[in-house]
């Protein structure tokens, strides 16, 4: 029984993802006829056979580490700030007229042109990374939190008042769930944008991290590597993404969005 | 309240923070190696501006961020909608968005540099790339959403089978597919400073490291000021644009 379900579970598997496994397969056939130029486009069994190296001597898990490191770090200060910043904001009309227009302007520009001011300030390095990292993920978590407070439904606020439910804990035990939703869906933007600043910043000092291995693999013209890093970038993200989602689900089982059949 | 004394009102923090920058350059406050004075970043600005650097350099980004924008905007509106419409198309476009979508994009840009040099195709090819995929998905998710009574309707009225992904379809999804290009766009800025900031021979990213390596720090200010400027300025022209495409809505 068992293995006609997991063969039945293979055989999904295969059906619902034919492109990438036809895409992989015309990659590693192509490149083997030598129609391409195998120092641009490497045979996949040759970038497998290099990740694996890479792995095994404990490269890859070393500069996979060092990157989620950063984008952790960076994104849980901006997680912290923003949520503090975003709900301050829907409290205060003081905050609100001073923080409004600073994220205003903030938001659609490249924080990333930043860069070079944080290195003179803080060197090349894990700080000047954090920071960059930091600076860019709080722009979406102070916007998302302060709409998702501000937006808290007014009924939920007069039931609870008018059951003795002192401020504070109105603050924590009302609005921040009834906004938990809007705002991790605001860290769930952000999160991405940690990866990609960690990737460049990494790119940029050449320290350790996955940008790091990619840019000395570029620069040493070490193609395979190039792939390699690629795709344990692609991996993380992965692991990251999918991770979030089940914290969300896990935050949120309460909520009306993940009972079967609710919004999504 | 005129319309510019209202902007200027909800600008005054930013005014502020200016002007506080200025005074505690002149009160001693900030060490003048790390931070130059906003009135010695201005003098810079000009002063980029006169030799032409700013707005050759300006030139040259802006070609490579148009470029692979625009690209990835109508490849991606076209494949976006062309997999909402036909069965075909998703089966095959779908699982390889599906695996590509968590790549921070970013990484695209070793692999260009790889393939392209240092030149502007490989700057124009991750910038067309890393927006494409965003673009795509939302325009994906928009078009799939759109109300089917819409294009039963369209169709006894008469439109032509082929017509209704680009008269129908399309139309009722735009509010969302602009507010993924709004997305893109920044992302597009993102990636080109990041890539010229890496490599290059010309563009803002590369002045502004040139700027920094020879201890030109105003300038370097300055520089950064000005990307910070065309990505507001981008981001404002492109919700004028976003009001005038939407205004047949109610």
């Amino acid at each position: 029984m068992a293995g006609i379900r997991a063969l039945a579970w293979l055989r999904q598997g295969l059906a619902r993802n034919a492109s990438v496994i036809v895409v992989l397969v015309l990659w590693e056939a192509t490149t083997r006829t030598g129609i391409f130029n195998n120092f641009l486009l490497p045979p996949l069994s040759d970038v497998l056979v290099r990740a694996g190296q890479d792995i095994a001597n404990g490269e890859i898990p070393r500069h996979v580490l060092a990157t989620a490191y950063c984008a952790l770090v960076g994104f849980g200060i901006a997680a912290l700030a923003g949520i503090a910043v975003g709900a301050l904001m829907s409290m205060s009309a003081v905050v609100r007229r001073i923080v409004e227009p600073l994220v205003s302007v903030a938001f659609p520009i490249p924080k990333i042109s930043f860069m070079p001011i944080f290195v003179l300030w803080f060197g090349l390095g894990n700080l000047s990374e954090v920071t960059m990292i930091a600076f860019t993920c709080v722009v979406p978590i102070v916007s998302a939190t302060y709409l998702g407070t501000a937006n808290v439904d007014k009924y939920f606020l007069w039931s609870a008042r008018n059951l003795g439910t002192r401020p504070h804990r109105l603050f924590w035990k009302v609005v921040i769930p009834a906004a938990a939703p809007e705002i991790i869906s605001g860290l769930q933007v952000a999160f991405p944008l940690a990866l990609i600043i960690a990737v460049v910043t990494e790119m940029l000092s050449g320290a350790d991290g996955l940008g790091g291995y990619m840019i000395h693999a570029v620069r040493f013209a070490e193609s395979p590597k190039v792939f390699a890093g690629l795709l344990a970038t692609l991996l993380t993200g992965l692991v990251f993404i999918e991770g979030f989602a089940a914290l969300r689900r896990r935050l949120l089982s309460w909520h009306a969005e993940t009972a079967p059949g609710g919004r999504t | 309240m005129s319309k510019t004394l209202q902007v200027t009102v909800f600008y005054l923090p930013i005014l502020a923070a200016l002007a506080l920058w200025e005074l505690a350059a002149r009160a001693g406050l900030l060490d003048p190696t790390l931070f130059p004075s906003l009135g010695e970043v201005l003098t810079a600005f000009v002063r980029l501006t006169e030799h032409g650097h700013l707005l050759q350099n300006a030139g040259v980004s802006l070609f490579r961020q148009v470029s692979g924008f625009l690209l990835a905007a109508v490849l991606g509106i076209l494949a976006g909608v062309a997999m909402a419409e036909s069965r075909v198309t998703r089966q095959i476009l779908e699982p390889l968005l599906r695996a590509t979508f968590p790549l921070p994009k970013s990484a695209l840009i070793p692999l260009f540099i790889l393939w392209l040099g240092i030149g502007d195709s490989a700057k124009v090819a991750a910038i067309f790339l890393g927006c494409l995929l965003p673009i795509v998905i939302t325009t994906f998710n928009a078009a799939r959403g759109v109300n089917r009574q819409l294009v039963w309707s369209a169709w006894s009225l008469g439109t032509p089978t082929w017509a209704i992904p680009w008269k129908v379809v399309l139309p009722a999804a735009l509010p969302e597919v602009m507010s993924g290009l709004r997305t893109a766009l920044a992302l597009s800025f993102t990636l080109l400073v990041s890539a010229e900031f890496l490599i290059g021979q010309r563009g803002l990213g590369v002045l502004i490291g040139t700027l920094g390596e020879d201890g030109d720090y105003a300038g370097m200010f300055a520089a950064v000021l000005a990307v910070t400027a065309i990505g507001f300025t981008a981001d404002r022209l492109f919700l004028l644009l976003n009001n005038r495409v939407l205004a047949w809505r109610e």
